[in-house]
This record gives structure tokens, C-alpha cells and sequence, in this order.
């Protein structure tokens, strides 16, 4: 079974909660995500989301020279970005709440019957 | 100031700079916009710099599959950047088809009326198709074996190209001898000028955000690129004096005599421009001495669709030449030299920024 669906739709909202808690910028948010267990499943993904939230206006970015050198991104939430956060975790909820007594009713089942 | 993000690769070592390159030739066999590509390996050589330097493994940040992580990282990039892509090519397509074209007006001087000149368009259309398709197959091909072998480079990719042209070429001069389309001059310069016209408008409307920021002045653009040809002038010169057993020039002597060599360049652009709006009279006082009045002011008009873009053309270039000379009269003024003045420049526009310096 095909999970990558799956994980590209959390993945969107998981990068816009992380960047609701404070400013923040690809590398960080990057680390941040491998830290959760995301590591190898990003693969380019990143950017196309940061993009697509951006068009959305759920987020701006403001340009700020590196101390490498080259010029960053940093990445700040809006409000729209709020609200959009607000109905995702809704809607997260409610999903995995359901999936949940899909997916391991028959694991109670046999707990129960054992 | 302007800066790309190739001043940085330098400071890229081992599998970061291999990977980058791959990367960077990948987006750049998407034919992006240059905009776009900037930004987007900008924003990639910031991180790859950050993961260097705190000793991640590259494959932190792209995963096992450069060709997938390619793929994903290009796919951001969203449909009107790829029709700005498309339209810049198309642009440079007709002004080729407009230079052709006015080179056909010459026929004017051997009495032909103008409403009777036609353009043998078959070459630019054979030429452009093959083009086409040649830079999609091999786009194609490219991008697929470029993750398959290690080798494939950009020295390739440049090769490959090279051979794209000569196939281009050779089309180009087989349609020109066997093959022609007839078709009025003027109805090619009208067409090529409309879509110039459009092209300009939608650019300052629709693509705007895909633009430079304003806030980079166009003298902070020509600072890089005037600074670095007047360095090669200098070390030349003194190179020469000191073979000569003579003094080397300082840089505020250099400066003098860079202001006196530049002091007619105003004359020059207004020359120029004046022996460019001739040629459009020139052609108008012709047209109208053999045509009607309705003729002559629809050729003027026809003509002037083309006049208008290599009027901008023209004149950004006359920009860059002014603010030399104007530059130079000030440093003179000023008992400043020219290379002092441009890194005071330099740091006042850092200074006056929009982008701040991050403190970590």
C-alpha cells in the first residue's frame, strides 16, 4: 500500500504548526521534522509545501542574509495560516479518531476474546 | 546588491557540491526561468551550507533518490513561472523573426512599394520546430540518464546542447535553400510586434512578482559588472607601463583618464538616437514620397510596433553608459577614484537594504 498519500497530507499541516510556534527557516523546520521521525520521507517535498502555503497566503517570508552568506527565507505564520492550522488539527482529529476504531477494533477484539 | 547563488558554491566540499550540481543542472534542463532558478538554488545552498556545517550526511536533506528529490523540489514551481519561461523563449524567437524581417526592408531602396515586400518565413519556422522538438528530446533523454550515471555533468549537457544546435543550424540553412513560405512583411512585423507589446504589458502586470525586487537599483546592477571590467583595464594598463619602464597609474590617475575617454558619451547616445529616429523618418519620408497618406501612416505605425521594443533595448544599454560617465564626473569633482566611490556605493546600498544580516 501506497503510504506516501497519506504522509504528504500530514506532512503540510505538520510544517505549518511548526512554523505557527515561531519564525523559522528551511533548515530548521527540515531538522525539526527529521527529529519527529520524518527524515527520509521528505525527498524534495519540503519546498513544494512551503510554496503551496505560501500562494495560500498562510504564511509570508521575509529574506535575511545567512551567516553563510547566501540570502534565507525565514517563514512566519498569518492569520489565514491560523485559521487554516485551526481546521486542520480539527479535521486530524476527527479522522484519526475514526480511523482509529477502524483500524484496531479487531486488535480489542482479540485483547477481549484472549 | 544582486548577488547569485553561485558566488557560494565554492564554499560546498565532497557529496554536498556533487549533489548540488546535479541538482543545479537538473533545474537548469527545466529551462525555469533564471529568476526562479536563482531563487530556488538559493534557497537550497543555505541549507546545504547549514547541514555542512553542522556534519549532517547529505542524504539528510535530499534522501537516497537525487533524481525523485529533484523531481519533487522542481514540482513548486507553479504554471505561470513555467509560462514566463516560455514566453522569454518565444521573445527571443521574434526578435530574430523582427531583425530578419527589417533586413528585408531594404528591398525599399529598389523601388519596391512596401505593402509588396514578402519575408521567406520557412526557415524561422523550420528552424523554431526542430528547436523545439530537438530541446525536448533531449531534455528529456538528458534527465533521464543523468541519476543513472555518475559522469553525466554539465560539460555533457553542454555538448549535447552544441550538437542540438548544429542539427539546428544545418535545418535552418537546408529550409532557407529548399524549401519558402511567402508571406508579407508586413503581417510578420505586426504580429511579432503585437506579441513584443503583450509580452512587455503582461510582464510589468502579471509577472511582476517574478521579478527582481525593486528596491535593487539599476546602478547597483552595473556597480558588479563595471567594477570588475575597469579592474582588468587598470592591471592591463600598468602591466603595459611597467614594461615600458614607466609608472604605473594610480587609481585616481586611472579615474582621470577613464573621464576623459568617457567625456563625449553623452554625445554619442544622443547621436545615436538621433541617427535611430532618422532611419524611422528616413523610411517614412520614403514610403510617403511613393504611397498614399493612409499607406504611409499604417507603415509608420507597422514600423513603429518594431521601433518601440529596440527603443527600450537600446536605451537600457545607454543607461549603463550615462551613469559611467556621470560616475566618473563625480569622482573627479570629488578628487575621489572610481574604485573608493563604487565600494562606498556598495556599502550605502547594503546599508539602505532591504535584506537585514541575520544574528545567529
Amino acid at each position: 500500500m501506497d503510504d506516501s498519500q497519506l504522509l504528504k497530507g500530514i506532512l503540510e499541516g505538520c510544517i505549518l504548526s511548526i512554523i505557527s510556534r515561531n519564525e523559522t527557516y528551511g533548515y530548521e523546520i527540515l531538522s525539526e521534522l527529521d527529529k519527529n521521525g520524518f527524515s527520509n520521507l521528505l525527498e524534495g517535498t519540503l519546498y513544494p509545501i512551503l510554496s503551496r502555503l505560501e500562494n495560500k497566503g498562510c504564511i509570508t517570508c521575509r529574506k535575511i542574509k545567512s551567516p553563510f552568506g547566501p540570502i534565507r527565507k525565514y517563514y512566519s505564520i498569518t492569520q489565514e495560516g491560523e485559521l487554516t492550522l485551526e481546521s486542520f488539527l480539527e479535521n486530524y482529529e476527527k479522522v484519526t479518531k475514526s480511523a482509529q476504531q477502524i483500524l484496531f477494533e479487531d486488535k480489542k477484539g482479540d485483547l477481549s476474546n484472549a | 546588491m544582486l548577488e547569485s547563488y553561485v558566488l557560494y558554491k565554492k564554499k560546498l566540499e565532497g557529496q554536498y557540491l556533487e549533489t548540488f550540481d546535479k541538482i543545479e543542472l537538473y533545474s537548469i534542463t527545466r529551462s525555469l526561468d533564471i529568476n526562479t532558478h536563482e531563487e530556488l538554488m538559493m534557497d537550497l545552498i543555505d541549507v546545504f551550507l547549514t547541514a555542512q556545517k553542522n556534519g549532517k550526511s547529505v542524504k539528510n536533506i535530499v534522501g537516497n533518490d537525487v533524481g525523485s528529490f529533484c523531481r519533487n523540489f522542481c514540482s513548486g514551481i507553479g504554471l505561470k513561472n513555467q509560462i514566463k519561461g516560455f514566453a522569454d523563449s518565444f521573445k527571443r524567437i521574434t526578435w530574430l523573426i523582427l531583425i530578419f524581417c527589417i533586413i528585408d526592408l531594404f528591398s525599399l531602396f529598389e523601388g519596391v512599394s512596401y505593402f509588396e515586400i514578402q519575408s521567406n518565413i520557412m526557415p524561422i519556422l523550420a528552424g523554431g520546430l526542430i528547436g523545439i522538438i530537438l530541446s525536448f528530446v533531449f531534455g528529456a533523454i538528458f534527465k533521464t540518464l543523468m541519476f543513472r550515471f555518475k559522469k553525466i555533468n554539465m560539460k555533457i549537457y553542454s555538448i549535447g546542447l552544441f550538437i542540438c544546435v548544429i542539427i539546428f543550424t544545418g535545418s535552418f540553412i537546408f529550409a532557407t535553400n529548399k524549401l519558402s513560405i511567402n508571406v508579407f512583411n508586413w503581417e510578420i512585423i505586426l504580429a511579432s510586434g503585437v506579441y513584443l507589446i503583450a509580452y512587455y504589458i503582461l510582464r510589468k502586470v502579471y509577472f511582476q512578482k517574478l521579478m527582481k525586487p525593486q528596491k535593487i537599483r539599476f546602478s547597483d546592477m552595473v556597480i558588479e559588472e563595471i567594477q570588475k571590467s575597469w579592474h582588468k583595464i587598470i592591471t592591463n594598463k600598468n602591466k603595459r607601463l611597467l614594461k615600458k619602464g614607466k609608472e604605473p597609474l594610480t587609481s585616481l590617475e586611472f579615474t582621470k583618464s577613464m573621464q576623459k575617454k568617457h567625456r563625449f558619451d553623452e554625445w554619442i547616445v544622443l547621436v545615436g538616437w538621433s541617427i535611430f529616429i532618422a532611419i524611422y523618418l528616413g523610411f517614412g519620408i520614403k514610403v510617403g514620397l511613393e504611397s498614399k497618406l493612409f499607406d504611409t501612416v499604417m507603415f509608420m505605425i507597422i514600423v513603429g510596433v518594431v521601433y518601440i521594443p529596440i527603443a527600450f533595448f537600446i536605451r537600457s544599454s545607454t543607461r549603463s553608459i550615462i551613469w559611467q560617465k556621470k560616475t566618473l564626473d563625480i569622482c573627479v569633482q570629488e578628487k575621489i577614484d572610481i574604485f573608493t566611490y563604487i565600494e562606498n556605493k556598495k556599502i550605502e546600498t547594503e546599508n539602505n537594504d532591504f535584506v537585514e544580516v541575520a544574528g545567529d
